[in-house]
């Protein structure tokens, strides 16, 4: 499905900070919602 | 009126999922900020729309074909505004009700929104002579131009209910007062 | 002179000064001008990212769309920053401390450094060149990037 060998410079910079973006977001994101969550309980119990 | 207004306020404010928004931890900052960022959708949308009428984008493009392609994600943009913007006024009714600001806003709302439907019946009617224009004809420029100013007042007016500078625990005009909808005690 | 003191500086300057003196000002100008910025920021990305990704206005070529997205998407740049960098100023000191103004930045600076140096090079001949899977991973990315910037600056509001 995903041919990497021919994809150009371009291409292939794109999908690697693409990549690295949505891997820090995920990161980032899963970090404040596990922070809400436990405030959450904390404030709710 | 404003008593009248005043006492429904009043009474949604009595109630537990009222209270229960604003009191809440976050729930009121999370419908708050999704408000507010789906600007992006449904401002975002309709911007390119009357960008397109004033030939300021997309302009080699049938005008007709981006307003109807842009409107269902605009449509479905205000209605998320729509139904967050009742739950943040049901959150804070007393409030809300009596912001000079939100008044203002609501009167912007109306005027866009009938702005809108005309400017989208004399488009159907009269678009297919001139949808490959780059600009819209005159009369539906100044549409597309009052459609902007008219936001850009809903926005400023939508921020500015946060400050409470006119609400009626302060000293105003008598005119103010009864604009904002202050009720003597 | 380091992080801290230009900070302290800011806040002390006539730009701080006058956001800091004017509510009126700070609230039209600063805020409600920035989410003005905001919606025509936030619109050029969704026009432009929903169309390569192939949810909107799929019968209009993603070159002219993303070509005429990204024009608006500058003037919208620097509005939102010319208003950001007056807000800031006004409230520095407590910006410096705050952890969602810097995430803020951090996605600001690479959502920008993402879009001229990866996403424009990119997308700026024609497009059916490129392998569409990468068009859409570029695009999902950015969607993320902005709504990390939109969502973190919504919340530097809600804290300290």
């Amino acid at each position: 499905m995903v041919d990497l060998k021919s994809l150009s410079i371009r291409e292939k910079i794109a999908v690697i900070s693409s990549s690295v973006v949505l891997g820090a977001g995920a990161i980032y994101w899963m970090f404040q919602v596990k922070a809400v969550i436990e405030l959450l309980q904390l404030a709710y119990g | 009126m404003n008593a009248w207004l005043l006492q429904v306020a009043e009474w949604l404010y009595s109630t537990t999922w009222s209270r229960s928004i604003e009191e809440s931890f976050y729930l009121y900052n999370w419908i708050e900020t999704t408000h507010v960022l789906t600007v992006m959708l449904s401002l975002g949308m309709l911007l390119f729309i009357d960008l397109r009428m004033l030939g300021l984008t997309m302009n080699r493009v049938s005008a007709v074909k981006i307003a109807n392609r842009l409107n269902l994600p605009m449509l479905i943009g205000f209605a998320i505004m729509f139904i967050t913007g009742l739950l943040l006024f049901y959150a804070k009714p007393v409030y809300t009700i009596q912001s000079i600001w939100f008044r203002v806003k609501m009167g912007l709302l109306l005027l866009a929104f009938i702005n809108a439907l005309v400017f989208h019946r004399r488009m159907t009617e009269s678009g297919a002579t001139w949808e490959n224009e780059p600009r819209a004809p005159l009369n539906l420029r100044i549409g597309a131009a009052m459609s902007l100013g008219l936001w850009l007042g809903v926005i400023t007016t939508g921020r500015l209910i946060a400050y409470d500078w006119y609400h009626c625990y302060r000293d105003l005009p008598a005119w103010l007062g009864a604009v904002a909808g202050c009720v003597a005690d | 002179m380091d992080l801290f003191s230009f900070f302290l500086w800011a806040e002390s300057s006539f730009l701080g000064e006058i956001g800091k003196t004017y509510g009126g000002v700070y609230a039209t100008f600063g805020q409600s001008l920035h989410l003005t910025a905001l919606a025509i920021l936030g619109g050029s990305v969704l026009v432009a990212d929903l169309r390569l990704l192939g949810v909107i206005m799929r019968d209009v070529p993603s070159e002219v769309v993303a070509d005429q997205a990204h024009r608006w998407f500058k003037v919208a740049l620097v509005l939102i920053i010319l208003t950001g960098v007056f807000m800031a100023a006004a409230i520095a000191q407590r910006m410096y401390y705050s952890p969602f103004f810097w995430a803020k930045m951090t996605a600001l600076a690479t959502g920008i450094l993402f879009v001229f140096a990866i996403k424009r090079p990119l997308l700026k001949g024609s497009h059916d060149q490129i392998a569409p899977w990468v068009i859409k991973l570029t695009a999902v990315a950015s969607l993320m990037i902005w709504f990390t910037v939109a969502a973190t600056g919504r919340w530097i509001g809600f804290s300290g």
